[in-house]
C-alpha cells in the first residue's frame, strides 16, 4: 500500500513548517498550499488521502472552500481553528468538514484526529475490533459491550449508536451522521428521540451518568467518544 | 351664626380685594368714574355744607384712588376734582366761571393740595407695592435655589423652575431647553403644551448670536424676543398653540452658555423691568445648576476613565508578566536542549520537553484569558443559548481535566435535574475557571454538586483551601485581582472569575460566594433552566 497523502492548507509558514514535520516523520507524503488558488492547484495534479485546512485564508473564506472541496472531493477534511472561531467551527463542520482541532494542538492530538479519520474511510487499516474507554469494552466484530469484565445489555439502536461513536473512537460524530448511521438516510428522528437514546447510552456505561467523561456533547454538532485518559 | 358672620365677613373681603384689584387695573378710568360718581352723590347735598367746604369730600377720593390706583390716576382724579368742584359748587353753577375771587384762593389751594396728596399717596402706594413684589421675588428665588440644591435631576430642577416662575409671574410659563451633544437645543421638560420646534431652531440661533454679547456682558444673561414668529402675522404652523412671544434668557455661567430659559407669557405680554431682573436671576441659578451636573458628569466621565487607565496598566503587567515568563523559560529550555556542548540521555530530553509543553500550556491559557476578556468586552461573543444537561457541561470540563486533578473532585449530581439554557461553550468556559480555581488553592477533595431551585439550576463547586480573606472578598471579580493567600497567585492572569461572571451574566445567570465550612470557599453559579 502506498503512504498516505495529506494536503496541509494553510497561510502561516511555522505551522505549514511544524505540520510537515510532524506528518513526515509519521511516514506520510505531505503536500502544502498557503492559500486556496493553490490548494486548488495542488488538487489537479495530486488525491490527497486526508486534508488538513486552516480556517482562516488570506484570499477566501476557510468555510467557503470546505464546501467548494466538499463538492467534489470525497477525501476527509480536519479543520484547524483558534479558539474564537467556535461558530466558524460548527458552519464548517455543516459545509462538510469531518472533524475540527482549536489551535494550539499536540502532534499526538493531531496524528489520531487524522488515523481516526482515515481508518473510516481505509476499513481494515489498522482499525481496532475492540474499543476501550474506562472500564467498557465494545467488541464491535461480535457486537458486545462488557463493563468490568460482565456484560451489558444495550438495545439495537443504542449498540448502533455506540458502535459508530467507537469505530470513530475521539473523533466528532455529528447528529446527521448518528441518523443516518442508524436509522438510514431519509430517516427522520427528532432530536428528543436522539437524546433519549444517548442519555440511556450514558446511563449504562458512564461511571457518573449524570456528568458524562466519555460519551461527550460537543455543543451544537454531536458527540465525541472520549478514549484517551489525560495525563 | 359665627360662621355665618364669617362668611359674609369673607365674601365682602373678596369683593373688596376685587374692586381694588379692577381699580389698580384700570387705574385711569377708576379715577373718571369715582370722580364722576362723587359728584353725583355731592350735588344733591350741595345745601348742606358750605361751597368751600366741598374740597374736603373731594379730597378723601383723590387720596383713595391714589392708595388704589398709583400716581398717574390720582393726579387725573385731583385734575377733574378741581374742575368738577368749580363747575357744580361754585355760583354760577354749571360753569367753569368764578363769581367771587375769594374762591379762586380755595380752588387752587385744593388743586396743589389734592396734587401733593395724589402724589405722596401714590408714591407710597407704589412703593409699598413694588416691595411687595420685591419680597415675592426674591422668596421666590430662595425657594428655587433651595429646590436647585436639593433635586437631583434636569427634569425634577426645570419643573421646579417653571413652577416658581409660574406663581410670580403669573401663569407664566418655563420651558429650560440645553444644548445636546450635538449643539442642537432640547427642551428638559414642557408644560401641557408644547412649543412648536419650528420656533425654537430659529431661537437657538438667536441664542448662539447671544454668546458674544453673554461674554461681552461678563456672564450676565439679556432677555432676547423672537419678534420674527410674533409680528410677522404669519399664521402658527401647530393651530392649537396661543399666541406668545417667545422671551428667553441665555442660561449663561462662567462665559459659557448652558442654554435657554424660555418664558411664555400669556396674552402677549413682555415682562418689564423688575421680572426680568427676577427671570435673569432665576437664570443664573439655573445656568449654576446646569454648570455644575455639566462638571460633575465631566468629572465622572474622568473617572472612569482613570479607572479604564488602571485596568489597561494592569492589563500591560499582566501581559509582560504571564506572556513573558512562560516564553523567557521555553527560550532558554530550547536553546539549552541545542547546546551541542551538553550531553543528555533521552529521560532527560523528555523531561525537559514535558517542561516545555507546561510552559506552553500556560501561555496559551494566558492568551485565551486574554482573548475572552476583549471579546467580552467589545461584546463580541454573543451566548447561543441552547438546553443542555448541566452533567454534559461539567463532563466536558472535567474530561479535559488531567487524571489527578480527575481524582480530586467529588460529584453531587443528580440525573434529573432540569436542563439548562446556556451556551454551551462559554459556560463550560465558565465552570472550568472556577473549577481550576478550586483545585489549585486546595489540596483536598473539590466537590461540585448541583441542584434545581426556582427556574435555575444552581451548580457550587467547594473547596477546602484557605479560604477567600475578608478583604479580598469584595475584589475576587475584578479584573487582574489575584487573592493574597493560597499558592495559585503566582500564575494566572488574575482574569478568571472576571471571565467567569461576565459569562455568567451573558447568560442571564449569578455567581455568588459562599464560606465552606470548616474553611474554603464555595462558588455557586446560577444558570438559567428554559422556561
Amino acid at each position: 500500500m502506498s503512504a498516505t497523502r495529506v494536503l496541509v492548507i494553510d497561510d502561516e509558514a511555522q505551522i505549514r513548517r511544524a505540520l510537515r514535520g510532524i506528518f513526515e516523520a509519521r511516514g506520510y507524503l505531505v503536500d502544502v498550499a498557503e492559500d486556496a488558488r493553490s490548494a486548488l492547484d495542488a488538487l489537479m495534479s495530486v488525491t490527497p488521502d486526508v486534508v488538513v485546512l486552516d480556517l482562516s485564508l488570506p484570499d477566501t473564506d476557510g468555510i467557503e472552500l470546505c464546501a467548494q472541496l466538499r463538492t467534489w472531493l470525497t477525501v476527509p477534511i480536519l479543520v484547524l481553528s483558534v479558539r474564537s472561531d467556535e461558530s466558524d467551527k460548527i458552519a464548517a463542520l455543516e459545509t462538510g468538514a469531518d472533524d475540527y482541532l482549536t489551535k494550539p494542538f499536540s502532534a499526538g492530538e493531531l496524528v489520531a484526529r487524522v488515523r481516526a479519520l482515515l481508518r473510516r474511510v481505509q476499513p481494515g487499516s489498522g482499525a481496532a475490533s475492540h474499543v476501550q474507554f474506562g472500564d467498557v469494552v465494545v467488541d464491535l466484530a461480535a457486537h458486545g459491550v462488557t463493563r468490568g469484565g460482565q456484560p451489558v445489555s444495550l438495545t439495537p439502536i443504542e449498540f448502533d449508536i455506540l458502535s459508530l461513536l467507537a469505530q470513530n473512537a475521539d473523533r466528532l460524530v455529528t447528529w446527521n451522521q448518528i441518523r443516518d448511521g442508524v436509522w438510514g438516510h431519509d430517516a427522520i428522528v427528532d432530536a428528543n428521540t436522539l437524546r433519549v437514546h444517548v442519555s440511556n447510552l450514558r446511563k449504562k456505561l458512564e461511571p457518573y451518568p449524570a456528568v458524562p467523561r466519555h460519551i461527550l456533547t460537543e455543543p451544537g454538532v454531536g458527540l465525541r467518544l472520549n478514549t484517551r485518559d489525560s495525563a | 351664626m359665627g360662621g355665618e358672620s364669617s362668611d359674609w365677613r369673607v365674601s365682602l373681603l373678596a369683593a373688596a380685594a376685587r374692586a381694588r384689584e379692577l381699580v389698580a387695573r384700570h387705574g385711569k378710568l377708576s379715577a373718571v368714574v369715582a370722580v364722576a360718581v362723587a359728584t353725583v352723590v355731592f350735588v344733591p347735598l350741595r345745601d348742606h355744607l358750605g361751597r368751600e367746604q366741598w374740597g374736603w369730600p373731594y379730597l378723601l377720593v383723590v387720596g383713595a384712588i391714589a392708595g388704589t390706583a398709583g400716581i398717574v390716576p390720582a393726579l387725573m382724579a385731583a385734575v377733574l376734582a378741581f374742575f368738577a368742584w368749580n363747575f357744580f359748587f361754585f355760583p354760577p353753577y354749571y360753569t367753569l366761571f368764578v363769581a367771587q375771587s375769594g374762591d379762586l384762593v380755595h380752588l387752587g389751594a385744593f388743586l396743589v393740595v389734592a396734587v401733593a396728596v395724589g402724589w405722596q399717596t401714590g408714591r407710597l402706594r407704589e412703593r409699598e407695592e413694588a416691595a411687595t413684589r420685591e419680597e415675592q421675588h426674591v422668596s421666590a428665588l430662595n425657594r428655587m435655589s433651595a429646590r436647585l440644591v436639593s433635586e437631583d435631576s434636569e427634569e425634577a430642577m426645570a419643573r421646579a423652575v417653571s413652577e416658581e416662575l409660574g406663581t410670580i409671574l403669573h401663569g407664566a410659563r418655563t420651558v429650560v431647553w440645553v444644548h445636546n451633544s450635538d449643539g442642537a437645543l432640547t427642551p428638559l421638560h414642557t408644560p401641557e403644551s408644547a412649543e412648536q420646534p419650528s420656533r425654537l431652531r430659529r431661537y437657538a440661533h438667536a441664542t448662539h448670536d447671544e454668546a458674544g454679547v453673554c461674554l461681552a456682558q461678563g456672564g450676565k444673561p439679556r432677555p432676547t424676543v423672537d419678534t420674527a414668529a410674533a409680528s410677522s402675522g404669519q399664521p402658527m404652523p401647530d393651530p392649537g398653540l396661543e399666541t406668545v412671544d417667545v422671551v428667553g434668557y441665555a442660561l449663561c455661567a462662567s462665559g459659557e452658555i448652558e442654554g435657554v430659559l424660555q418664558v411664555l407669557l400669556p396674552d402677549g405680554a413682555v415682562p418689564d423691568a423688575h421680572d426680568t431682573a427676577t427671570l435673569a436671576s432665576a437664570a443664573n441659578l439655573v445656568a449654576a445648576f446646569l454648570r455644575t451636573r455639566r462638571l460633575s458628569s465631566v468629572a465622572m466621565h474622568a473617572a472612569a476613565e482613570r479607572e479604564a487607565e488602571r485596568l489597561r496598566s494592569a492589563l500591560v503587567s499582566s501581559v509582560s508578566h504571564e506572556l513573558k515568563t512562560p516564553l523567557a523559560s521555553v527560550t532558554a529550555a530550547i536553546t539549552d536542549l541545542m547546546d551541542p556542548e551538553v550531553e543528555r540521555t533521552p529521560k532527560e530530553y523528555m523531561e525537559n520537553l514535558g517542561g516545555i509543553a507546561e510552559d506552553l500550556d500556560r501561555l496559551d491559557g494566558a492568551i485565551a484569558d486574554l482573548l475572552d476578556v476583549s471579546r467580552l468586552e467589545a461584546q463580541a461573543w454573543h451566548p447561543r443559548p441552547e438546553s443542555y444537561d448541566v452533567g454534559e457541561v461539567l463532563g466536558s470540563v472535567i474530561a479535559r481535566m488531567p487524571r489527578s486533578a480527575q481524582a480530586r473532585i467529588e460529584l453531587d449530581v443528580p440525573d434529573d435535574l432540569p436542563t439548562v439554557y446556556v451556551d454551551f461553550i462559554q459556560a463550560a468556559r465558565a465552570i472550568g475557571h472556577v473549577l481550576h480555581n478550586a483545585l489549585e488553592y486546595s489540596e483536598d477533595a473539590v466537590r461540585i454538586s448541583g441542584k434545581a431551585s426556582a427556574a435555575r439550576v444552581l451548580v457550587s463547586i467547594e473547596d477546602h483551601g484557605p479560604g477567600i480573606s475578608a478583604e479580598d472578598l469584595p475584589f475576587v471579580f475584578d479584573k487582574f485581582y489575584r487573592g493574597r493567600s493560597g499558592k495559585a497567585s503566582r500564575s494566572s492572569t488574575g482574569l478568571g472569575l472576571a471571565i467567569t461572571k461576565e459569562i455568567v451574566s451573558a447568560n442571564s445567570g449569578d455567581i455568588s460566594i459562599e464560606k465552606a465550612l470548616p474553611h474554603g470557599t464555595r462558588l455557586i453559579i446560577a444558570l438559567p433552566t428554559r422556561e
